[in-house]
Formats: C-alpha cells, sequence, structure tokens
C-alpha cells in the first residue's frame, strides 16, 4: 500500500505574483515567508539573476492542511480551455436557493478582486448549481 | 481557515485514470453512498438516464481526509497543448535531504509510476540549482512532475 503523497498544484502565468495574491484571496491562503535573510520576497528576489527575478510565487494553506499552489512564469500564454481545474467549496452543504446566493456573494467578492463570471450552471438531477468563473489569467474554476 | 477544493481533471476515459492516480498518490477510488453496489446504481437512483451511466468509478479521495479530492470528468474534446496546471508530486523530502538521496528518491518513484502506465519526459536538473525533478505523463498525457 503507497503512502499518501503530498501533491501541489502548479500553474503556469505571466504574472507568477499577481496570481499567487489571487488566490490567496479565493481559498484564504498566505504568500509563505521569504527565505531565511530576506526581509521580504523582494529582496530575495533581487539576489537572483535578472532573467529569474519575479519568475515563480506560491502560496500555502495557513492551517497546513490544503496543498500548496506554485505560480511558475512561462513565455506562452493560455490558449484552450485549462484540462484541469479547482473547483472552489462555496456552497457546501447548502441547496437550492440559500446555495446560490452563497455562490453569487462570493462570485462578486471574486469580480471585485478581478475574477470573472462566466456563467451559471443550474442543479440538475444528479449535481447541486455551480458557478464557473476564471481568474486574473483566465484559468477556468468553479464555484460549486 | 481555509477554503477547501477539489480538482477536476478532463478526460476521455475517467476509471482507468482515476486507477492510475489513486495508486500513484496513496488515494482510493471513492466509494459509492451507502446503501448502494455501485455508482451507477446510485445515479439511476436520483434520476439520472441511463445513457448518461456508465463512466465507472470517476472520483478518487485520500483515505486519509486530507488531500484534495480528485474527479476525473469526461469531456468531448482531446487534449490538444502543454497542460497550464499540473501536479507535481512530492516523495523527495526536501531541500534539508542531501540532493543525492533526493535523486534516488525521485527516481525510484518515477520508475513506480512508469510501471503504472506514465511516461517519463525529462529530468529537470539544472546546473548549479540544488533541485531535482523528474516530468513525466499520465496515461492520457497529463503533465505531471515528481520532486
Amino acid at each position: 500500500m503507497t503512502s499518501v503523497r503530498q501533491i501541489q498544484v502548479t500553474f503556469d502565468c505571466a504574472e507568477p505574483e499577481r496570481v499567487a495574491r489571487f488566490w490567496c484571496e479565493v481559498l484564504g491562503y498566505v504568500v509563505p515567508p521569504p527565505p531565511e535573510g530576506f526581509a521580504t520576497w523582494d529582496d530575495s528576489g533581487r539576489a537572483l539573476p535578472p532573467e529569474h527575478q519575479g519568475s515563480a510565487s506560491a502560496c500555502t494553506d495557513p492551517s497546513g492542511a490544503g496543498p500548496r499552489l506554485f505560480f511558475q512564469r512561462v513565455p506562452e500564454g493560455k490558449v484552450v480551455k485549462n484540462r484541469l481545474h479547482l473547483d472552489v467549496r462555496a456552497g457546501t452543504g447548502l441547496a437550492g436557493e440559500e446555495r446560490l446566493a452563497a455562490l453569487e456573494a462570493e462570485c462578486a467578492r471574486l469580480a471585485a478582486l478581478g475574477a470573472v463570471r462566466v456563467r451559471l450552471l443550474p442543479a440538475d438531477g444528479g449535481n447541486e448549481s455551480c458557478l464557473v468563473m476564471q481568474d486574473i489569467e483566465g484559468n477556468e474554476f468553479c464555484l460549486d | 481557515m481555509a477554503v477547501s477544493f477539489q480538482l477536476v481533471i478532463d478526460c476521455a476515459d475517467p476509471e482507468p485514470l482515476a486507477r492510475f492516480w489513486a495508486a500513484a498518490l496513496g488515494y482510493e477510488l471513492e466509494p459509492p453512498p451507502d446503501g448502494f453496489a455501485s455508482w451507477d446504481a446510485y445515479w439511476r437512483d436520483v434520476g439520472v438516464p441511463e445513457d448518461e451511466l456508465g463512466t465507472g468509478a470517476d472520483c478518487i479521495v485520500d483515505p486519509g481526509g486530507r488531500g484534495p479530492r480528485i474527479w476525473f470528468q469526461v469531456v468531448p474534446e482531446r487534449k490538444a497543448v502543454k497542460n497550464r496546471l499540473h501536479l507535481d508530486i512530492g516523495v523527495s523530502g526536501g531541500r534539508a535531504v542531501p540532493i543525492e538521496a533526493r535523486r534516488q528518491r525521485v527516481d525510484a518513484e518515477a520508475s513506480r509510476l512508469a510501471d503504472l502506465g506514465a511516461v517519463l519526459i525529462g529530468v529537470l536538473n539544472t546546473e548549479g540549482l540544488d533541485h531535482y525533478a523528474v516530468a513525466m505523463e499520465d496515461p492520457e498525457g497529463n503533465e505531471f512532475d515528481i520532486n
């Protein structure tokens, strides 16, 4: 029996620090403290060669439970719908109108931070309602 | 308190991919709800039409309840470009572990996953950086790293 592996989710992006800050807001995550010997991430970044400055960022669950998210700068832009996305649990345990209200409220909060509302998928026979959004670089995610 | 999330991976054929990732991560196929022998029995009971049944097991969970649930969602389109999000599997123990020991752990894990159907793409080992990782693809071509 394999022990449970530690996982991280890596996002390719244009502006890693900006996207990391956005996801901190979505999930209640935090940017981890800078490496020892540096007061800020900017300070530690300046110690890197110019081509590596600002090339990566990360955010972590302060409780240690959820996986770390890592953001790395890549030269190419996003071209198609992502094949991997996050379903953010904004309406867990809720149903009907109460659930819709919770999803819409969270959608409004994230839209104010630069996310885009894509569409609402209403509840059907087997699934509860779900609200599709895109983050500030167009990565799809759902509120469900 | 952080908000929890599940990961969703688009795919053509969920159950084989769910079985691969369960074995890779030490996860298990999510059992059907109490009182149902299979997921199809459950979905039929809640009114899902017959022509939408038959996907088999498509979710995996951490038996310890800690890591995120992963759902393999059937989509009509095939993978066309490198995924913009990918998973990293951590087996090396981090930088406190000497690089040679990390390399051995990462290579052993890559070999185990290759036996399960993953394909080795390359070694990520920049000269002068204290970092060793390998890049692989799962059975449907989704990129992931082991570090």
